[in-house]
């Protein structure tokens, strides 16, 4: 169920006003329309008056902000509607919508899809009586026994069928199936239409197919299928397709057949209902109406996987006046109880069991929608019960028609059915009657039944949905609560419906509630206030029972304040938090593992940064969730601050422990984190989760990226941006061309570094830029790609592990330096990744490795995302190996005398350490670089030669003299493969820096309004308030201050939803955005640190005619916050004719590559585009 | 009933049969290319289609017929003969599913097809088993099968349908492989919460009907249609229709897997699988979706079912329940129950790609030369294998990028979808086009969220090229075609 909703929808019990209104809760505003639930039910009792109030749908049209449904149900009966004279409100709850389970997912999809060749096989794990049909033979439910015995009645009684609706062409449609009558409560328009009607390729699951089928089937093998086979069966359509249906629809089914009692002619004597789910009030008043009119209803008694998450009888079947279809099986015995991964019927709480009654399943016949010969021989759950009991109990009323319609109460009719049925039904032992209530139908037995004597036959009471524990909670005794009281009992009826912990804690509701120790109450007001969903009120009403969190000993009051202070301390000493904490990691994939030679070097230690962890590991990044959708299961969190993991580096490498693969999937991930927030110098943030609706845009803060490490079941793993989410996926080496792998074997992403450093990159990248995955030309996308892989393979080449052995190994290369390169591509092999990008830094022929040869035509020769990101990649490597080279020369040098040339044999292993030490120390600093290069970008649009000039720029501003000559190799690196800056002459540092702004524009009064205080310290939620907050005050001193022209020179318009021709075409500019705003470090000239200002200003132009097409420009301001100028302004024009021109060709070259753009306006998968991108890998 | 008639007409003859291994045909006319040279100089307008008024002249070379059924394609050419009645085509009859009254609009256009021919159709041929080409053999299977009512003389599929066909049965495999798959794909997604990529995939199956088998019966009733069935190749010699001065050329399917499987014109496709990849994505998914115990990642001790999970505290607050950590309290958006599924919809869009390339794709070559195209919903693959084409007719000669240079009327490819009319070495070869028909309808497609459908560029490049002269379904005939076009609420039907 979900409480929470954005466009609610009530049932409330009020006098009829407008049919539409406006309704305000919070800060939500709700257009709703009202109309009659119940047309034939009324108040029961009370004469007609105007005013009084009656059951009705309330259904918000527009959607607003979130609001708990019974919040605001509550409010609905403390304030009204707000339109007076309209009168109290008497009753309101949510028109919950519900799933009824029935089977598995995997088994409704396969049954949903199959041909029509051959009927679905019984399950073999539980038992089966003698032929298909046995379900009605004498020795279980005697069905057709006791048909034959009635025959064919020429006066038919009728039963109503309320599911998703019927077959019209099946074999087995009924006999008598009354069409006249039919009525759907789903689909709106078709209020006459009750066929179970399937568009598409789906077939949908036919539920209501199989239980017609049961109930009253015609003949499939010369003998009619169905025990009702010969009496009127009325459809009624209250469930969609796949079993999910409304509470209001429901309640109006009940209603439909209450105003088709007036009739002899139409009047419904059995009402039959294979569903149910959490209790409702109007249901509660609908059934004692049916009662009264002599309506005899049975539901089922629900299903449960291992008693999850209750065994206990669901609504209606739970109320007293219906009897509960349970299950049994062919054996005899109960269907409950079952194995956790089978599905089993429900049962309980024992005050129910005296009216409920057993029937036979699984493996019953199951006629089969759409497939208009077939009946399957799967038929499960108590869906399949629920049938054969209305069939026998419309039998006996046929036979005993007219002694029955002579009770001189309508309500004896009712109990007459149930006193024949139970009396009739079979119970092995006494013990049985806890899962089976009466035992189990005995259709011919219960013919033999003459309707009792009218003393014989008592009234049940009027069932409601109640919860009594909670009136002695809320003190208010237990006599005639008021409707406040009543909902937040049903509310709790609700929510422990749902709850495992509930049901042990408290296995039936409605027992006296002073049967319970105080200490068991307070266990389940406590658990009742922790549950999920729980509204305010509820919690409110709980509140001050609920346990808080007490210290053990308290000072007491008396002692003098300074000397409390110090007492409370030497309590409660505190300890000092580590720096670190030491996680275990495969350091390359577990494949390594498997290998002679790599065997020993495949662990290592991450040291991560000390944070307060909870069980997941969820931290303040990240949240490890191990559900595996697949295969239908979760994996337990593991608690990384329980003593064993923590006393040994945490968990121990291994494949075959989900959660190991937690812990390290968290190690590798906090590890980029820490890597992004060291050379940005605060700390990181992710992208914010946007809402769009029609009326507004919501943003909200997320604090932690989410890691699935088993989301899907391929070869591949992704970012997904909207779910702000790391899906890592796991597949098998294929049997027939495993590659390196084992054949058979699974392989995990998530145990690869370099995948969980290149994804958790992509997550970092769209934290700072988002625009940097819209697809504008053809590097935007390949930067993406190839910055996380710079970033994966440099994280990796900082961990000395992954060095050593390789350095001492092939010592005798050290001259070629040949071997990091080698390394480099090896990492992520046996994963099948990265080849496309990394081949471009060098290849294996006769089994030497080479370095490719670098040619100024790489660039733009490469046109396709994965081939440019390779050219970055290589470009990035080689001022890589430049710069080790340049810093281990000296190492060799003093190793071999001053000659340069080693000696044969192994190399000592202090010269391994060493160079290995000065490889790592440069990987660090190369990232360092690279990462540092990201403020300096513009915001859209990027390219190639904007990271060189990004790059260059903000090494220069942080290390001002380049005595090493880090940037002559990267510029040489850059220029070697032909990317090169846009409109510059030459590529000295100086040239290739961004330039100062034209304008000199005065952001004093600005800069003085905002905070600026967001560093490596700061609260991650704070830091992002800020940000937007100073974006805000940005904006609105651009607004201001800042005239047309001064707009213009930054590259955008300061006026909104403007028109502007560009190139003969007319468009309109959209309201420009300050995106972000954050600090950067800089070195100033005395040598101080020095904190920047970065911030992004963007517009969108969109062509009138082409309304599908946005172009983005805009500019990224570097702020001297010393002098308060504008220290760089890089630009990328909006509306500029050039770059909307090779957008536009971009884009339709994309779409030609694309089968999508044949169908579908998006030509990347709309929601996932890394994983699109990782795919083509 | 039914023996009566059929006695009158006992096996008709082929006028295919024996002719196909022949590379000769009859020198009864002069030679298509000198007619061309000739008779263009005499045609009334050069740039514009023949007028209605010379329907009945001797100059009418040929009619065309497109059905508006809705979204689908239905068409019926008339070419006249000179002795007795015209020798009629009929190529493809379908509509999409989920079209309104289906069933009732296609049988309609079958007894409107039966009207104007009299009952006797020379030349029937269905292009590809996609329900929107042949679903019509279906619901009107009565009308088809009435040798009382209706007879046809011969029937053309591609060599793709052909059962003995070993190419043709290793793909028909590997679809019907991956069809299934996919169904199941679909109708968990569906089932786990994420009906919309659930409909994707489902609109783009449901080219192969409501349920299993149902194209393939559409298909089974085209080939009992007439004992005449030929199964063409790209490379049989070029068929003259009897009695006409119309040769028939198929220029695809081509018999290349390869090919086949090339969807777009980009070397590198970069957001498809490749064929392992494929294989590799079947494999994986695959054990998931039929059955969840096998193949699992972990040791049953770590495994805890879903319904138990769902119980646990810490899978309540970062999964199920309400995110406690957020003003948003619903956390839905980031649950995965579907995600491993999302790779379907891509291998859908293949699948269907797949499929359409197998597509019969004929060119008409009238006695003067013109060339009337019928690419069906050919892709890429099959429109690049009609370059290397070329026939010996009469000894001289005929490529496919002559016959694509001399094309008149284009029935544009695939309802006008992106990939489907190749603009170098396609479009931007029909260097003679006059008149362009798009079976195409807007508004339903956009019901199905194809709202690529047909594709605006290639609208304005038609028109661009034609002058204006683009006949769609769903519009009516454009002004300056007007006189040339008899357009009706069942049908535009151009002379020319």
């Amino acid at each position: 169920m979900q409480s929470i909703t954005r466009k609610p929808k009530l049932l409330v019990k009020m006098p009829t006003g407008p049919p539409r209104l406006a309704l305000a809760f919070g800060s939500s505003k709700f257009q709703v329309s009202l109309e009659p639930l119940f047309k034939s039910i009324k108040a029961s009792g009370q004469a007609r008056i105007a005013k009084a109030p009656e059951w009705q749908i309330l259904t918000a049209t527009t959607s607003a902000d979130e609001v708990n449904a019974w919040d605001l149900c509550h409010q609905v009966i403390s304030k009204g509607m707000g339109i007076a004279g309209l009168g109290a409100v008497e009753f309101a709850e949510p028109d919950i919508e519900q799933q009824w389970i029935f089977g598995e997912e995997a088994e409704h999809a396969l049954a949903g899809v199959g041909p029509c060749e051959r009927p679905q096989d019984p399950d073999t794990r539980l038992p089966m009586g003698n032929g298909f049909y046995w379900f009605r033979d004498p020795t279980h439910s005697q069905l057709q026994l006791a048909r034959e015995e009635l025959g064919q009645p020429a006066k038919r009684i009728r039963i109503a069928h309320f599911d998703t609706g019927y077959d019209a062409h099946h074999i087995t449609r009924p006999q008598f199936l009354r069409t006249d009558l039919q009525r759907n409560f789903v689909d709106d328009g078709l209020p006459g239409d009750a066929t179970d009607h399937s568009t598409g390729v789906f077939n949908n699951l036919g539920h209501g197919t199989g239980t017609l089928s049961i109930l009253a089937g015609a003949a499939v093998d010369g003998s009619p299928l169905g025990g009702a086979a010969f009496l009127d069966v009325i459809p009624i359509r209250v469930a969609n397709s796949v079993v999910l249906f409304k509470n209001s629809a429901i309640a109006q089914a009940f209603d439909y057949i209450h105003s088709l009692a007036n009739d002899p002619n139409t009047q419904v004597h059995v009402i039959t209902m294979s569903m149910g789910g959490l209790a409702s009030q109007a249901w509660a008043e609908a059934v004692n109406a049916l009662y009264d009119l002599g309506v005899f209803i049975v539901t089922a008694a629900g299903n449960n996987f291992g008693n999850f998450p209750t065994h206990n009888i669901v609504y209606p079947a739970r109320f007293k006046r219906v009897v509960a279809a349970c299950g049994v099986m062919a054996d005899g015995r109960p269907y409950a109880d079952l194995p956790v991964k089978i599905m089993a019927g429900n049962y309980g709480p024992e005050k129910k069991m005296s009216s409920a009654l057993a029937a036979f399943t699984p493996n019953t016949p199951w006629a089969r929608l759409g497939c208009s010969e077939l009946v399957d021989h799967n038929g499960r759950g108590t869906s399949a019960a629920t049938p054969q009991i209305a069939s026998a109990a419309a039998l006996w009323i046929q036979k005993f028609k007219s002694k029955w319609e002579n009770y001189s109460q309508s309500w004896m009719r009712v109990e007459a059915v149930r006193k024949a049925l139970f009396d009739a039904a079979r119970l092995v032992s006494s013990a049985q009657s806890s899962r089976l209530g009466h035992g189990i139908i005995q259709a011919q037995a219960t013919l033999a039944q003459s309707p009792a004597k009218e003393a014989a036959l008592t009234k049940q009471p009027a069932d409601k949905a109640s919860f009594p524990l909670l009136r002695v909670i809320t003190g208010l005794g237990l006599v005639s609560p008021d409707a406040r009281q009543r909902m937040l009992e049903l509310e709790a009826l609700q929510l422990a419906q749902q709850s495992h912990e509930l049901e042990q804690l408290l296995p039936d509701p409605e027992d006296d509630p002073l049967d319970l120790t105080v200490a068991q109450r307070q266990q389940v007001i406590d658990a009742l206030a922790s549950t999920p969903g729980a509204s305010r009120n509820l919690r409110e009403a709980l509140g001050k029972r609920a346990r808080g969190i007490s210290p053990e000993v308290t000072v007491p009051g008396q002692v003098k304040t300074a000397d409390s202070a110090a007492l409370e301390r030497a309590m409660n000493p505190s300890l000092p938090s580590p720096v670190t904490r030491m996680l275990q990691v495969f350091a390359f994939d577990p494949l390594l593992g498997t290998k002679l030679e790599t065997v020993g070097l495949n662990k290592t230690n991450l040291s991560v940064r000390w944070e307060k962890l909870e069980p997941g590991p969820v931290g303040d990044y990240l949240e490890v969730v191990d559900v595996d959708p697949a295969t239908g299961v979760c994996y337990a969190p593991v608690d990384l601050n329980h003593a064993l993991p923590l006393s040994q580096s945490g968990l121990s490498p291994s494949e075959t422990n989900p959660q190991f693969h937690q812990q390290m999937a968290y190690a590798v991930a906090m590890k980029t984190i820490e890597h992004f927030e060291y050379a940005l110098g605060r700390v990181a943030l992710w992208a914010p989760r946007i809402v769009k609706t029609k009326s507004k845009v919501e943003v909200y803060f997320v604090p932690r990226l989410r890691i699935y490490p088993h989301a899907v079941r391929e070869a591949n793993s992704f970012y997904s941006p909207e779910k702000i989410s790391l899906l890592f996926g796991y597949f098998l080496a294929s049997e027939s061309n495993p590659g390196e792998n084992l054949p058979g074997q699974t392989v995990f992403c998530c145990l690869s570094h370099d995948i969980v450093a290149h994804e958790t990159t992509h997550a970092l990248l769209d934290g700072l830029h988002r625009r940097f995955r819209e697809p504008t030309n053809a590097d935007v996308l390949a930067f993406h790609e190839a910055f996380a892989d710079i970033v994966a393979l440099f994280q990796h080449f900082t961990v000395p592990e992954a060095l050593r052995d390789q350095i001492a190994r092939t010592r005798g290369d050290l001259a070629q330096q040949s071997l990091l390169g080698e390394l480099a591509q090896q990492f992520g092999q046996g994963i099948g990744r990265y080849g496309a990008l990394r081949s471009a830094i060098g290849y294996v022929e006769n089994g030497h490795w080479h370095q490719a040869v670098p040619s100024t035509g790489d660039y733009q020769n490469a046109t396709e995302a994965h081939d440019r990101g390779a050219v970055l990649v290589a470009a990035i490597f080689d001022a890589f190996l430049s710069i080790y080279r340049k810093r281990s020369s000296d190492l060799v040098r003093l190793a071999t005398g001053g000659t340069g040339v080693l000696q044969p044999g192994a190399i000592p292993h202090e010269l391994v350490e060493r160079l290995a030490q000065e490889a790592s120390k440069t990987a660090s600093q190369v990232l360092n670089i690279c990462i540092r290069a990201l403020d300096y970008c513009p915001p859209v649009d990027m390219t190639f030669g904007d990271y060189v000039r990004a790059l260059i720029t903000a090494d220069r501003d942080l290390v001002p003299d380049d005595d090493l000559g880090y940037r002559v190799a990267f510029t040489e690196a850059f220029r070697r493969r032909g990317i090169y800056p846009q409109l510059v002459r030459n590529l000295s540092t100086e040239s290739v820096c961004w330039d100062s702004p034209e304008l000199d524009l005065d952001i004093h009064v600005c800069l003085q309004q905002m905070s600026l205080t967001w560093d490596l310290h700061a609260n991650r939620k704070r830091a992002y308030d800020s940000s937007r907050h100073n974006a805000y005050i940005f904006h609105e001193w651009i607004k201001k201050r800042v005239s047309d022209d001064e707009a213009l020179s930054l590259g955008f318009y300061r006026s909104e939803n403007s028109t502007l021709k560009v190139e003969n075409e007319v468009g309109t500019l959209s309201r420009f955005e300050v995106h972000s705003v954050r600090p950067v470090r800089r070195v100033g000239p005395d040598g101080q640190q020095q904190l920047d200002l970065v911030v992004e200003i963007t517009q969108t132009w969109r062509p009138s005619n082409r309304s599908f097409d946005k172009y983005r420009g805009g500019c990224t301001l570097i702020i001297d916050l010393e002098s308060q100028r504008i220290r760089y302004c890089i630009r990328k024009r909006v509306g500029h004719a050039e770059r909307i021109g090779a957008q536009q060709g971009f884009r339709l070259s994309m779409a030609d590559s694309s089968i999508r753009s044949n169908y579908f306006d998006d030509t990347t998968d709309r929601h996932e585009p890394f994983a699109m991108l990782h795919r083509g890998a | 009933m039914a023996n009566r008639k059929t006695k009158k007409k006992v096996a008709r003859k082929s006028f295919t049969a024996g002719k196909n291994r022949k590379t000769k045909t009859k020198p009864a006319n002069k030679t298509p290319r000198k007619r061309a040279a000739t008779k263009s100089k005499k045609k009334p307008t050069a740039a514009q289609p023949a007028s209605a008024s010379q329907a009945n002249n001797e100059s009418l070379r040929v009619k065309i017929r497109m059905y508006r059924q809705g979204l689908g394609d239905c068409f019926l050419l008339t070419i006249p003969r000179k002795t007795g009645k015209p020798f009629y085509v009929v190529i493809d009859c379908g509509v999409i599913l989920g079209t309104k009254n289906a069933g009732n609009i296609m049988s309609h256009v079958v007894q409107h097809i039966i009207e104007t021919t009299g009952g006797h159709i020379q030349l029937l041929a269905a292009t590809h088993e996609h329900w929107d080409h042949i679903s019509g053999f279906g619901q009107a299977r009565e009308l088809w099968s009435d040798k009382g009512k209706l007879t046809i003389d011969e029937v053309w599929l591609s060599w793709a349908e052909n059962p003995k066909d070993p190419l043709a049965q290793k793909l028909r495999g590997e679809r019907q492989a991956l069809r299934l798959t996919l169904q199941t794909a679909a109708a968990r997604m569906a089932l786990s919460g994420n009906p919309e990529s659930a409909d994707e995939i489902s609109g783009l199956l449901s080219f192969f009907g409501a349920s299993a088998g149902s194209t393939s019966d559409a298909l089974e009733v085209v080939r009992g249609l007439s004992e005449n069935l030929r199964y063409c190749k790209p490379q049989d010699n070029p068929v003259k229709l009897p009695e006409t001065d119309v040769t028939v050329y198929a220029l695809g399917p081509p018999p290349d897997e390869k090919l086949i499987k090339k969807y777009n014109p980009s070397k590198k496709e970069p957001e498809t699988y490749g064929i392992n990849a494929m294989n590799q994505y079947l494999e994986d998914i695959t054990p998931a979706l039929m059955s969840s115990d096998l193949d699992a990642p972990f040791d049953e001790k770590f495994q805890i079912p879903l319904p138990a999970g769902r119980q646990m505290a810490f899978f309540q607050r970062y999964y199920w329940g309400e995110d406690i950590n957020s003003k948003e309290k619903n956390q839905s958006w980031r649950r995965i129950d579907g995600s491993w599924l999302d790779s379907s919809s891509a291998l859908a869009l293949q699948l269907d790609s797949a499929t359409n390339n197998t597509c019969l794709v004929l060119a008409f070559e009238l006695g003067d030369g013109d060339v009337l195209l019928f690419a069906a919903d050919a892709q890429v693959g099959n429109w690049l294998s009609w370059q290397d084409l070329s026939w010996k007719v009469d000894g001289k000669a005929v490529t496919g990028p002559d016959l694509l240079s001399r094309t008149v009327f284009y029935k544009v490819g695939h309802h006008g979808s992106q990939n489907a009319t190749l603009r170098e070495k396609g479009l931007e070869e029909m260097k003679s086009l006059k008149v362009a028909f798009v079976p195409v309808d807007h508004e339903m497609a956009v019901k199905k969220r194809w709202n690529k459908m047909p594709l605006n560029e290639l609208m304005d490049r038609l028109n661009q090229i034609t002058n204006q002269c683009v006949v769609r379904i769903d519009e009516d005939v454009p002004a300056n075609l007007k006189k040339s076009v008899t357009s009706e609420k069942l049908f535009h039907e151009v002379v020319l």
